[in-house]
């Protein structure tokens, strides 16, 4: 599993595609793009 | 990286208790339905626990999010009902005043459904349980019906739940997540190459496979 998941160059990412998501640090879930609201 | 083949494999990291994982896997795969390219995509469910402080007994999930992000109850249903909003369109059960609980037994549970190539169809089921309202998603008893309903032998469910079995890989589940730089889930990567972090849109899913597609 790990050879799979360790690619030789960072994955390209398509932030424009995001919704919400919940954070993995907080564990909070945030509509995008974020509100001052959503933030406190 | 995911295996050179013909078919394009879309890995995606996620929590039955996240509701923009329940809400972008139905995308995900709405738009993988559309693609045209639906028997060559293959889809790999990764656990990841996104509340490892989340108490074993069931909470409300309002009262619960209020008193862990310091906000009123009111604001932390008012922040929910936005992704109802996104639920509903999608027609997607979805209740705000559901239960919260710690989601490691379930995630264990999706690794024993993954070696039975059910994992996708346990995650549907508990989130449509969890997201209904359903108070005994995470009792054992309903899992272990959900889990032998896919056809996994009920001694192999109820030997996982009552023990420790998996721990590890979601443990593992969850570190290659962050090595790919996973920031919030659900997280999803196409073809090894491409990441979309959190919950997209089912025309922004659908350019993502078009792209990870034609790059494979």
């Amino acid at each position: 599993m790990s050879d799979k998941y360790d690619p030789l160059e960072p994955l390209e990412l398509l932030p424009d595609a995001v919704e919400g998501y919940c954070d993995l640090e907080t564990g909070k879930c945030v509509t995008s793009p974020l509100s001052a609201d959503d933030k406190s | 990286m995911a295996a050179q083949t013909d078919k394009l494999h879309i890995d995606v990291w996620a929590d039955v208790a996240c509701p923009y994982c329940y809400v972008g896997k139905q995308r995900l795969k709405t738009a993988i339905s559309r693609s045209g390219h639906q028997e060559e995509i293959e889809l790999e469910l990764h656990t990841f626990e996104l509340d490892a402080t989340a108490p074993k007994e069931p909470a409300e999930i309002a009262s619960y999010t209020a008193q862990k992000m310091g906000v009123s109850r009111e604001r932390a249903l008012e922040m929910d009902r936005r992704v109802k909003g996104m639920a509903d369109q999608d027609g997607l059960p979805y209740e705000t005043e559901r239960i919260h609980a710690n989601s490691f037994d379930a995630l264990r549970l999706l690794q024993l459904a993954k070696q039975h190539g059910v994992a996708n169809e346990l995650m549907s089921r508990l989130q449509r349980s969890l997201f209904s309202g359903r108070r005994d998603t995470y009792d054992h008893a309903a899992m272990t019906a959900s889990a032998v309903d896919l056809g996994i032998p009920e001694d192999e469910v109820r030997t996982v739940l009552a023990g420790d079995q998996f721990a590890a890989q979601v443990r593992r589940d969850q570190q290659a997540a962050l090595r790919l730089g996973a920031t919030g889930v659900p997280f999803v990567v196409l073809a090894g190459r491409y990441g979309v972090p959190g919950a997209g849109t089912v025309q922004s899913y659908a350019d993502a496979i078009r792209t990870a597609w034609e790059n494979r």
